[in-house]
Formats: structure tokens, sequence, C-alpha cells
């Protein structure tokens, strides 16, 4: 999302992200402020989750780099979804110079990890894919997703 | 009443309040109360939401200020996220 947001719309952002996590758990909102040329705000929260697992992690990190005295462009994002323990992980990226990925290991053979094409998401496109992956409550699986070449 | 699930089916809930699961459903459909959409029929409710439906209280979530400022806080994400590029990917 390369869209550039006024203060008052990262603000809105950050709030909706944080309304998101706080129907799971208690969860946690940083915002690194205006007072830079660039901000990172998060968003995360640990929540309980049925056997076989016993937590999931949600966190949503996107970064900014300041366009206009009141307005800001992102740069980069960072949505993860995580079952613990085992390692189950969901996660999609794009941060330079590798551009947009998806990140998956499944509990069942965790040292598979792997990169995956991804398109770019909204984190509340994001936290959807994740939602439905929490309330199953099975292990993430890798089915459906396309490894990126090995020299990316 | 400890809630021991993660996850509520509407049946539980109702169970749980004393309230058919027609009326649960009712509830989720006109937004009072949070539920994941599995399927058409399929729903589940987090503990949290069981909890705030209960009338129990919950922790509040908050909005923090970091210390650290947008420089280094971005410069540690970038760092994070290069860190996983670096690793030995399986085949």
């Amino acid at each position: 999302m390369t869209a550039i947001l006024s203060e008052h719309d990262l603000h809105q952002r950050a709030a909706s992200a944080l309304a998101l996590l706080d129907r799971l758990a208690e969860a946690e909102a940083t915002d690194t402020g205006s007072a830079g040329d660039e901000r990172v705000i998060t968003v995360r929260a640990n929540v309980p989750l049925d056997a076989p697992f016993q937590r999931a992690f949600f966190e949503y990190a996107e970064s900014y780099e300041r366009a206009a005295p009141d307005a800001w462009r992102m740069t980069g994002y960072s949505y993860e979804y995580q079952q613990r323990p085992p390692p189950g992980r969901r996660a999609h990226h794009r941060h330079d110079p590798w551009g947009t990925h998806a990140h998956g290991v499944d509990p069942r053979d965790p040292a598979r990890e792997d990169h995956f094409r991804d398109i770019e998401l909204d984190v509340f496109e994001a936290h959807g894919e994740f939602l439905r992956l929490y309330a199953r409550g099975e292990p993430v699986d890798c089915a459906g997703l396309f490894p990126l070449a090995r020299e990316r | 009443m400890e809630l021991t699930k993660a996850l509520y089916a509407p049946a539980e809930v109702a169970a749980l309040v004393g309230l058919s699961s027609d009326t649960i459903l009712s509830y989720i459909h006109a937004g009072r109360l949070f539920a994941i959409k599995l399927s058409a029929r399929t729903y589940r409710i987090p503990q949290r939401e069981v909890a705030r439906f209960m009338g129990q209280a919950v922790a509040p979530s908050r909005m923090i200020v970091d210390p650290r400022g947008g420089e280094a806080a971005a410069a540690a994400l970038q760092a994070r996220l290069d860190s996983e590029h670096r690793k030995p990917v399986a085949r």
C-alpha cells in the first residue's frame, strides 16, 4: 500500500488494528510518533489457543516515511500469525530489497520454513486470513503457496 | 465462572448464559456478539468476547509511545526482517 496517509488517518489505522486484536486478547499498539522522518507502528497480542497449541501470536508492524509535514507513506510491513508451540507460522511481508513475499511454517515440519510468492495485502486482509487460521485451530500448512526462487 | 476454552461455538455460549443457540446466532448476525465466521453455519467466539458478553472484566488494550523513536525502530524492524533471508532455506 503506497497511499499517503495523513496523521489523522494513521492514528485511525492504528486504532482500528488495535481494536481488531482487542477482540481476541489484551493487545498493545506501539507508535514511535511523528517527531522524526521515519515511523513504525506495531500492534500485537498473545491469544489463548486450544490444544494441541497453547497460544497464538498476532503481530502487525508497518513502517512509514514522512511524505509531507503531516503525511506518511508506507515503506514496508510485517503481518505475522504464529501458533505456539509448536512453531506454526503464516506471515506476509513487504520490505526492501525483497519486496512482497510470504513466510510459512507447518508445525508438523518446522525445519522446512520457506519463502513464498505473495501479493500486496492490507493489514485488514491479512487479519481476516489469520482469524480463520486461528479459529480453525488446526496446524497452519503451506498448501497453495508457491515457493520463491532460491536466489531470492 | 472460569472460561477454559480459547474458542466457543454458539451453542456453548448459549449454554453458558442460559439462552438459546438461535438467540446467540441472532446476536452474532446483529453485531452484538463478535464471532469468527468459518462457513455459512459455523462460527467461533473468542474467549475474551465470551467473557465480555458474560459481563466479566477483561484487561484493557493500550496504545503506547515507543521511546526509541522512528529511525531506531525502523532499523530494528528492517534488521529483523532481513535476518530471515539469511537463514538457509530447506528444500
